[in-house]
């Protein structure tokens, strides 16, 4: 088991070092900060002047060596826009994202799960329908419009609740509403498949013979095997969600990672583009690695392949 | 159905009815509202601000919630009476080609209690030109000051390092702040001298300002204010129309006729830069003829629906040196034709293809639409455009010098914005031949704009409209094309005027309640 996490630890921090890499080449081809923030009229000596404050005259080979030094003493520089380090700025952002990642990952998952299950067990009932047709539904109602349409609807017509911001509990509610709905579509399909497959095998329909109730063959011997598609899929939505629930942040205007990404690129903030860009990496990286790490939990087989490797 | 499996159901049935109920539980925190009491005022911008530090109040997103609420500065652009006035400053002169004199309004004091005087203003203005700090303030208005100081309790003298005519417009955008803001760092709490005082700030959420007490001057209407920021103009518009916000501005032309919604110019023109570095555009027939080519009414009504006014020139008629005798270009298809034979007949190569650039994110419009209509109006003529791609950023190296050698004949679509109130800071840029962005060659508009520089009053406003016809008519530099405007709407408790300044200021004592 020990081996398993330190090859997949191992696969992820040359991963790291290949966004390090990456982000700081593609930050370089978003522009000019320096005409960016001092505007038109700017004269070429007040242009020189930004540059060399902020490191941008120095040769690219330079520049790198700059920016790797400071990843290695955690000094990733200060963010032009905000006028602190940058660092703090992406951290002190990216709870707000990890929190709706989260709390969708756990809600679509149990919720998705369940009912995806219900819709398997029920398979080709009118109930099955009414759940394959509400996850249809879900996975195209885009994300916009139905964040629009719940702010118009609760915000502004029924005045329950507030319009956009993260002003207290009462503003997570369409945010998460949002992302759950936009993804809980495809865990139920997902669920669902995985878990027809698993009843109709063998062992399920001896379970049955032997006088099981169905809460137990699905719970106890079923769901473990079925969660494994249902897992790796609910996780890529948390993924999805931790590089940038940029939608949901907009238009809620919440407070996340996504934002400050966004703000980073427009005004060619580089220091604040690299830190968020590793923040997020870091965090998909170690949501990877926990993912990996359950399948072995809720497979032993998988570990008895780990193991066969050494 | 077994008993077992009707269980089942009961119990995900009370599970459901549990979750419904605590996303209930949760909905009655409550909303936003607008304000606290009756005369709380809210306001939903789109643009989130970084910081409110008043030495950034030239960004709009920050300048929209200080300037002259939190901070004030020492003259005010008065852009809907059309004057420059007094606020912090109470008169000002000129004392030398390179001196400024202000007198200072006495009996001011900051909201921290520190006391408004000359060597208050020189703290605040020393702060905004610290390196440090890379304030936009002193960028955008303060470069040509070589130094501030206090030459009598209240009086302030600024030594400019050429002669600099505008000094005191200039000082209309820099915000004052208390002595006792730190000076190595940007701060989010504005201690100023205006009618209100920060009393919240979220950062990238909210700010809320209440009225300070000890204000100087009149007392606004509000005794509150909160500024919301949303993105969404479709969400915007709605939270005005519920009642959860009383304004929203910077909105797409199709809300333009919903309740309460207001069209409304800016300080903003859309022309065509030209340029003169190269043939054939360094011959004024061709110029001309590319300012008879443009149908600035049709393009109002195709790119603007409908929502702006064809300019004669580069500045708006709030702006100091405006030419009210300026009339718009005529649309002459026939004529533009004839200047470009005409040219062609003496050996100017009109055939040659043109680079139309089109500066992005142009304020109201539909920018591929816009740079299409004036390139398809140009080719209807006979000349020879092709369309080029830019980035906020780098569409200004196209039209300032040093031009790249060799380059095609360079036309952009641009908008110039003139905050400052007068039209030499546009010339400076523009317009007189030493200006960054001006490859204009003809130095009897030198001239005529270092004559204005030293007379004062109306015999200076009379030569710098001189400028702008000797510029823009005798000399066809550019092709102003249309005057641009903006679209407000005000939720029916209030009265706004929406000045042409809205982009950069918003001042709450604008404000009236129904």
């Amino acid at each position: 088991m020990l081996a398993v996490i330190l090859r997949r630890v191992l696969s992820s921090v040359i991963a790291l070092i290949a966004l390090l890499v990456f982000v700081f080449v593609m930050a370089r081809f978003t522009g000019d900060p320096a005409r960016l923030y001092l505007g038109e009229g700017a004269s070429a000596k007040q242009l020189d002047a930004y540059r060399v404050a902020h490191g941008l005259d120095k040769p690219i080979v330079s520049q790198f060596w700059d920016y790797l030094h400071g990843v290695v003493t955690l000094n990733f520089g200060n963010s032009t826009l905000y006028n602190e380090p940058a660092m703090h700025v992406a951290l002190s952002r990216f709870p707000n994202t990890l929190f709706l990642a989260l709390f969708t990952f756990a809600i679509g998952l149990v919720v998705g799960g369940a009912v995806g299950s219900y819709a398997a067990y029920r398979i080709g009932s009118l109930v099955d329908r009414g759940i394959t047709s509400f996850a249809s539904l879900a996975l195209s109602v885009p994300s916009f419009w139905l964040a629009i349409l719940l702010i118009l609807v609760f915000a502004l017509k029924l005045h329950t609740l507030p319009t956009t911001g993260k002003t207290g509990l009462a503003s997570y509610v369409m945010p998460l509403l949002t992302l759950i709905i936009a993804n809980v579509g495809v865990i139920i399909q997902v669920s669902r498949d995985s878990m027809a497959g698993v009843l109709a095998s063998d062992y399920v329909v001896t379970a049955h013979a032997k006088g099981l109730g169905p809460g137990r063959v699905v719970a106890v011997h079923a769901m473990r095997n079925a969660s494994i598609p249902v897992i790796t899929i609910a996780g890529a939505t948390a993924i999805g969600i931790v590089n940038g629930a940029l939608i949901v942040e907009t238009v809620f205007d919440w407070p996340g990672i996504g934002k400050v990404v966004v703000d980073a690129v427009l005004n060619r903030d580089f220091p604040l583009l690299q830190s968020a860009v590793i923040v997020i990496g870091t965090a998909v990286l170690a949501f990877n690695l926990l993912i990996d790490l359950s399948y072995t939990v809720l497979d032993p087989r998988m570990r008895v392949k780990a193991g066969a490797t050494r | 159905m077994t008993r077992r499996s009707r269980v089942s159901v009961k119990k995900a049935a009370v599970v459901a009815s549990a979750l419904v109920a605590a996303l209930g539980l949760a909905a009655c925190g409550g909303n936003s509202g607008s304000g606290g009491g009756s005369r709380a005022l809210t306001l939903v911008l789109p643009d989130t601000p970084a910081n409110i530090d008043p030495c950034m109040s030239t960004f709009g997103a920050t300048g929209r919630i200080l300037r002259e609420n939190v901070t004030e500065t020492l003259t005010e652009n008065d852009t809907i009476n059309k004057k420059l006035a007094p606020k912090l400053a109470t008169s000002w002169k000129q004392t030398s080609p390179t001196t400024w004199q202000f007198e200072l309004r006495q009996g001011v004091k900051f909201s921290d209690g520190t006391p408004f005087n000359a060597q208050a203003a020189v703290d605040a203005i020393k702060r905004t030109m610290t390196q440090k700090l890379q304030c936009h303030n002193y960028i955008q208005d303060l470069t040509t000051v070589r130094s501030v100081q206090a030459t009598g309790k209240y009086t302030l003298q600024v030594i400019t390092k050429q002669p600099d005519p505008i000094v005191p417009y200039e000082f209309g955008e820099v915000d004052l702040a208390s002595p006792k803001t730190p000076t190595g760092k940007l701060t989010n709490d504005p201690i100023g001298t205006g009618p209100y005082v920060l009393s919240k700030y979220t950062a990238q959420q909210s700010v809320e300002l209440k009225r300070n007490p000890d204000y100087w001057g009149d007392k606004p209407d509000a005794d509150s204010v909160k500024y919301l920021f949303q993105d969404t103009p479709s969400v915007r518009v709605s939270s005005v129309q519920s009642g959860q916000a009383d304004m929203t501005v910077d909105l797409p032309s199709q809300f333009a006729n919903v309740k309460n919604a207001k069209k409304f110019p800016v300080m903003d023109v859309a022309f065509v830069w030209i340029g003169e570095d190269q043939a054939p555009l360094n011959d004024v027939r061709v110029r001309q003829a590319i300012n008879y080519a443009l149908d600035r009414g049709a393009i109002i009504k195709s790119v603007f629906a409908g929502i702006g006014t064809p300019a004669s020139q580069l500045v708006i008629d709030s702006i100091n040196g405006y030419n009210p005798d300026l009339k718009p270009w005529t649309f002459d298809p026939g004529k533009a034709k004839s200047l470009l034979a005409q040219a062609k007949a003496d050996g100017v190569p009109v055939d040659r293809q043109m680079t139309l650039g089109m500066q992005p994110g142009l304020v109201g419009t539909n920018g591929t639409e816009f740079v299409e209509a004036v390139a398809s109006a140009l080719e209807n003529v006979g000349l020879n455009v092709k369309i080029q791609n830019l980035t906020e950023e780098n569409h200004t190296k196209f039209i300032t010098k040093p031009y790249a050698k060799g380059r095609a004949p360079y036309l952009q679509v641009h908008d110039h914005g003139n905050t400052v109130g007068d039209s030499y800071s546009t010339f400076v840029r523009y317009v007189q031949t030493s200006g960054l962005e001006s490859s204009l060659t003809d130095t009897s508009v030198d001239r005529l704009i270092n004559q204005s520089n030293t007379a004062t009053g109306d015999d200076r406003t009379k030569l710098l409209q001189q400028v702008w016809k000797k510029a823009l008519i005798d000399d066809a530099m550019y092709a102003p094309l249309v005057n641009v405007y903006n679209v407000g709407v005000t939720s029916s408790r209030v009265r706004y005027a929406f000045p042409p300044n809205v982009g950069d200021e918003i001042h709450i004592a604008d404000f009236d309640f129904n």
